[in-house]
């Protein structure tokens, strides 16, 4: 219990409240202070990096600059389309020697050719169409299955006709080729 | 009546203003080192992004010297009107190394790339021979297709063959 009178025991009171509030400001100016130390560091080394790497940065794009990439891309550009058409073209491409080996392969002493065409279709796949003659009708029945059994033809057309005689038969067949083993359509 | 400590007053107001000062500074402080360090950190990362595109760059101009065979390869599996006769210099050359006569009979080159060059021509040699060439012809550079041909036996000679073709040719690129 206080013996001051009222009036002094306010005084007192404000005192301490104007005290409290002077150390709060005090310690928290001191803080900032702290803060603003620790900072300074930073803001200096900022301030002398900045202009040395925005400088690195131009040198940098100016070099770069330089390069003369527009040029180059067009040349990248160029050849990989010329390498890309170049692929696409080979993989068109079609083996013309082997189905000649394999019309040859069918071939035996009593076949005897007199012409080979081969011949393009609408929709891009060919025919051989075979003429010449055959000792015996046996000989050329023979000779049909074996273009039948040759993997890259799909199918072989021998009209009736050409079985009518037993011997020196003349025969024309159309020989159809898959079109995985030649194919070309003129407009692709 | 007892009088306020003017002192009091006056090291509170004091250390008031600090304070506000203080924080200002701070504030400031803080914010020109963020923004400061925002921009040289991108002007870093913009530096290391164009470092890379060099060295791409640099690392692509050297993969295209060292490509340069192959390329040319390429530039040259393409006919033109200018490469024609090479062209047709290598149809001899493989009719020669298979043993068969060759003879070129037509030619049609297109105005534009879209094109497609044609050649008809006319070999002579029995079927082994002839078989060679059409072998060789499937592996020159010129890519194409064979679309035409008609075998016939020559008969001026026994087991003399005459085959009549046409060649046509994917790869052609117009001068143009």
């Amino acid at each position: 219990m206080s013996l001051l009178p009222q009036i002094y025991q306010k005084e007192i009171r404000r005192e301490k409240i104007f005290r409290l509030c002077f150390l709060f400001f005090s310690f928290a100016s001191e803080v900032l202070l702290i803060g603003i130390i620790f900072m300074l560091p930073s803001y200096f080394s900022l301030i002398f990096s900045a202009n040395e790497v925005l400088r690195r940065w131009d040198a940098e794009k100016q070099a770069f600059e330089r390069q003369d990439i527009t040029s180059f891309e067009d040349t990248i550009t160029q050849i990989n389309r010329r390498a890309m058409l170049y692929t696409n073209n080979e993989n068109k491409r079609y083996h013309l020697a082997r189905l000649l080996v394999r019309v040859a392969e069918a071939d035996d002493k009593y076949i005897h050719l007199n012409s080979i065409n081969l011949q393009s279709e609408n929709d891009g796949s060919f025919k051989f169409a075979i003429r010449g003659t055959a000792t015996t009708r046996d000989a050329f029945i023979s000779y049909i299955q074996r273009l039948k059994d040759t993997p890259e033809f799909l199918s072989v057309y021998s009209p009736i006709s050409n079985l009518l005689r037993e011997s020196n038969i003349s025969f024309a067949i159309d020989i159809l080729i898959k079109q995985e083993s030649y194919y070309y359509a003129a407009n692709q | 009546m007892p009088q306020i400590n003017k002192k009091t007053i006056f090291l509170l107001i004091g250390s008031i203003c600090a304070f506000v000062i203080f924080i200002v500074l701070a504030d400031l402080l803080y914010n020109y080192i963020q923004a400061q360090g925002a921009s040289i950190k991108s002007a870093k990362i913009a530096i290391v992004v164009l470092e890379d595109k060099e060295k791409d760059l640099i690392n692509a101009k050297n993969n295209l010297e060292l490509l340069k065979e192959d390329i040319t390869k390429i530039d040259q599996a393409f006919l033109s009107e200018a490469s024609f006769v090479t062209f047709l210099k290598l149809l001899e050359a493989l009719a020669q190394k298979s043993g068969v006569i060759f003879q070129a009979e037509n030619a049609d080159l297109p105005r534009s790339s879209d094109g497609k060059a044609e050649l008809n021509f006319m070999v002579r040699g029995d079927y082994p021979s002839l078989i060679k060439f059409f072998s060789l012809l499937d592996q020159i550079p010129y890519s194409g297709i064979i679309d035409q041909v008609s075998i016939s036996p020559d008969s001026t000679k026994n087991s003399t063959l005459i085959v009549r073709a046409r060649y046509v040719v994917f790869n052609f690129i117009s001068q143009q």
